[in-house]
């Protein structure tokens, strides 16, 4: 008599240790990872343009400073040449 | 003759079934995709058995296995190689199992792993199914993983897709897995 093949008893053996709901649960989880997934690159994307908006900000706020202080820069020394200007023409 | 065309015919139908749900379930039918995930359970929990050895870990590698067959499905090139890539999914996620499960009892040796009993079914002999077990058990992963592809009646050219050496290798490997089986092997009946 032939020897029986032991493989198909180990694979209904693995077969019979598999849950019932193991298309539901990994069906399950493949929707949660996609829809984790596109939540990380929107928060990614988000952080992204906060961080843009916030570059800008302090670029544009910094440039505001400059002009204002070139401004008084300029007032003061104009004062001051006016100044000179008298006390060099005094006789 | 008409038997050999017909069952050429079959297994040719069943490719272009595989090959409509794997098109649809890579689209996102999720009918698809569970009929994909029913189609193949099986065959990768058998698979993932042989290599792991035990069946504490099969239902979660299993699940694994899946999970990452959907989420790698846009990625795979070649429809036709579909088979052969979800097996080398298996493969390596069971080696890569088997690598952390040895460092897991480094770090805690006294864990023990706790395997559920399930009621065997009705056309399962236990006997068989623990001598080949024993077997596999004195083999190396890799050999216990060609072994489990040429079980599942994988070809050469499909193994070598799965498991990415050459095809002599391929055969040479399991020739060699082959002899060592046989040499730890005993049928039931003869011991």
């Amino acid at each position: 008599m032939p020897e029986k093949d032991p493989w198909p008893h180990l694979q209904r053996r693995a077969a019979a240790h598999l849950r019932g709901d193991l298309a539901d649960r990994v069906l399950r989880r493949h929707r949660l990872d996609r829809v984790g997934r596109r939540e990380a690159w929107l928060s990614l994307g988000l952080a992204a343009l906060t961080a843009t908006a916030g570059a800008v900000a302090v670029v544009i706020i910094g440039q505001r400073f400059t002009a204002v202080e070139n401004a008084r820069n300029y007032a003061a020394w104009s004062e001051v040449a006016t100044h000179t200007s008298l006390i060099v023409r005094l006789p | 003759m008409a038997k050999a065309s017909q069952e050429r015919w079959a297994r040719e139908r069943v490719t272009n079934d595989t090959l409509a749900l794997v098109a649809a379930a890579r689209e996102g039918d999720e009918s698809a995709q569970r009929r994909l995930i029913h189609a193949y359970q099986e065959r990768i929990a058998g698979f993932v058995y042989t290599v792991i050895g035990s069946t504490a870990d099969i239902d979660d590698i299993t699940q694994n296995v899946l999970l990452r067959m959907l989420e790698g499905l846009p990625k795979l090139r070649e429809d036709t190689l579909f088979e052969a890539w979800l097996f080398r999914l298996a493969r390596n996620t069971c080696l890569s199992h088997l690598r952390s499960s040895r460092w897991r009892r480094f770090f805690s040796p006294l864990e023990t792993s706790h395997s559920e009993t399930i009621a065997a079914p009705r056309d399962h002999d236990p006997a068989l199914a623990d001598a080949l077990q024993h077997a596999l058990r004195q083999l190396s992963p890799t050999d216990r993983a060609i072994l489990a592809l040429a079980a599942d009646g994988r070809s050469h050219e499909e193994m070598q897709q799965s498991v990415g050496k050459s095809l002599a290798a391929i055969k040479v490997m399991l020739h060699r897995a082959r002899e060592r089986l046989k040499r730890h092997y005993h049928h039931p009946d003869h011991a």
